[in-house]
């Protein structure tokens, strides 16, 4: 079965084919980090403006690439949540017209599953049960995943995500938006042991977690050090790398509590800041010590992309319906989705 | 010319099939409703008409200017449509549209843009691609001037900013109709007038006319 997969839920217009026999056929993405640049962060009304003009011409690549027409489609996987709503609509109006026009089914597809299924897309792929890392600039949770459908939420941030802690630190230090990435380049010439920031509810005994208390540290070293004169580079990076290496221990330490708590024994990273260099050698040591196997999507299919949400939507043809009246959900529990039973328990 | 014609760039579905002649219609006032509303209609005028998406040969959709998310709706669903079958697409002004949905023959047509703003234009009826006044954004205490004509007001602004528009025009011969929104009659007179060229689904175009949506970082100082 052929499925195409569109994603347009904030500021990634992303297209892909995904064959459920030959995995992912193709994909493109376009990026509108440079036009929200000048706004100094996403601007949801631009953002639906792009996603109008960039499906159709991401679609027509994504079938050229993979050497397919229109007829060869089984069905269409749009993202229908969470995100921004106008940005949405764009999505699933195009594929809800496309399917209609075809007369393929569509699967309303949730944007976080997308991610959580993403490391699916790598080789090896991770085998159910195991615990999930998403972590975002808009989400940073802890799930067991028992299967498709089969979410079980451990621990998620109670304030800011953590790659919007970097994004808004990175603001804060000067560095152009998106600041996340130009961050994490900084904090690798910086010194560990010059400053040490605070790991929140790194004690604590639940799977929670808390940045925005971060950022504001981070604010008041800043001044601390203005004090002696404007911050030059070193301090800079320094400050970076205290930041960066706070957010990877709270991130590192959750995990393995949710891999003690759960009985679990491995781990899938998923979602933007899944790429960082410093978290990626951080969770595999630790997976390598303690024997667990760690899995992360391909390093391209990290952020927000077509190829997840085409993946996505292969695993729930069951639930295909015929191209009608659409909703989106712009704010949507992952735990709500419904189940999907593995073809051995489907007898 | 068998076409399918769409509007939901206000609180209004404009919705139609036309086939041999004849024209099926579904326009309702549906408030946030498009997404819902739009292909369970279309699905039931196409039975009634008796036709294929493959029989239809052209997609007629208003492009605006209108309320942002609702015309995106109309215009991606016409963009799917179309790019399933490659079909045109007949882009018109949603402006035209309120003007064609009247019998006047100097609509002046002006809808509620919200933040005391109003999309306006100003036609000759059946010179549809050459407006008295093209489509713009003004406060209805800035309208253009006007030539001295038997004009007929269409749109939602009458109703919203009555006061100001009509001390605007306090100097013409002013009547004010009820037609306020686009009807699927309305573009089909547009599609059928042969004024209007087509484009393919990626090409087509929206038409905002309120193009800041947001101050940039420097302007923000």
């Amino acid at each position: 079965m052929l499925v195409l997969g569109i994603e347009s839920s904030c500021d990634e217009t992303g297209v892909a084919l995904y064959d459920t026999e030959h995995g992912l056929l193709s994909h493109a993405l376009h990026t509108q980090m440079a036009m929200h640049a000048e706004y100094g962060g996403v601007v949801p009304e631009l953002a639906s403006r792009d996603h109008i003009r960039r499906v159709l011409p991401l679609t027509r690549e994504c079938l050229q690439q993979a050497q397919k027409t229109l007829a060869d489609l089984d069905a269409i996987a749009y993202t229908a949540g969470p995100g921004l709503g106008g940005a949405l609509l764009v999505g699933s109006a195009i594929a809800n017209g496309l399917a209609f026009g075809l007369d393929i089914t569509v699967i309303a597809v949730h944007h976080l599953e997308g991610h959580l299924l993403s490391p699916m897309l790598a080789d090896p792929r991770p085998e159910f049960p195991f615990v999930a890392l998403l972590v975002s600039g808009g989400h940073t949770q802890l799930m067991a995943v028992h299967g498709i459908g089969q979410y079980e939420t451990l621990g998620e941030t109670l304030d800011d995500a953590a790659g919007e802690a970097f994004d808004k630190t990175a603001k804060l230090l000067g560095l152009p938006y998106p600041g996340g990435p130009a961050l994490s380049k900084l904090a690798e010439q910086g010194d560990p042991n010059r400053f040490s920031l605070p790991r929140p509810m790194l004690k604590s005994s639940h799977l929670d977690m808390s940045f925005s208390g971060l950022k504001t540290a981070v604010l008041t070293l800043v001044r601390q050090q203005e004090q002696h004169g404007a911050i030059d580079d070193t301090t800079r990076a320094d400050i970076c790398r205290a930041f960066q290496d706070a957010v990877v221990d709270v991130l590192l330490h959750k995990s393995a509590a949710a891999l003690k708590q759960s009985g679990l024994r491995r781990l899938v990273v998923a979602g933007g800041v899944g790429a960082n260099r410093q978290l990626r050698e951080a969770l595999n040591q630790f997976a390598a010590k303690q024997h667990i196997d760690v899995f992360y999507p391909p390093l391209s299919l990290c952020t927000d992309n077509g190829a997840m949400i085409a993946l996505a939507g292969a695993m729930r043809l069951q639930y295909a319906r015929p191209a009608a009246g659409f909703s989106v959900f712009p704010r949507w529990e992952l735990a709500s989705l419904p189940r999907l039973n593995p073809p051995q328990d489907a007898a | 010319m068998n076409c399918i014609v769409l509007d939901t760039a206000t609180e209004w579905v404009a919705l139609g099939v036309y086939a041999h002649g004849k024209l099926w219609q579904a326009d309702a006032h549906i408030k946030q409703g498009h997404a819902e509303y739009t292909l369970p209609q279309l699905r039931q005028l196409l039975e009634q008409a008796k036709l294929s998406l493959a029989e239809i040969e052209v997609i007629v959709v208003g492009n605006g200017p209108g309320a942002f998310t609702g015309l995106r709706i109309g215009c991606g669903l016409a963009q799917g449509l179309a790019f399933a079958h490659d079909l045109p697409l007949m882009p018109v002004s949603t402006l035209a549209a309120v003007a064609a949905s009247t019998d006047a023959d100097y609509p002046l047509v002006a809808m509620d843009a919200r933040m005391g703003e109003v999309y306006f234009a100003a036609y000759q009826a059946d010179a549809w691609q050459q407006p008295i006044v093209s489509p713009q954004l003004i406060t209805p205490a800035q309208l253009p001037a006007l030539p001295a004509q038997a004009w007929t007001g269409c749109g939602t602004a009458w109703s919203a900013y009555p006061e100001p528009l009509q001390h605007a025009l306090q100097d013409h011969q002013l009547t004010i109709s009820p037609v306020a929104v686009p009807t699927s009659a309305g573009l089909l007179r547009l599609a059928l007038s042969g004024q209007f060229s087509t484009v393919s689904a990626e090409q087509l175009s929206l038409l905002y006319l309120r193009d800041k949506v947001a101050l940039k970082t420097h302007e923000r100082r």
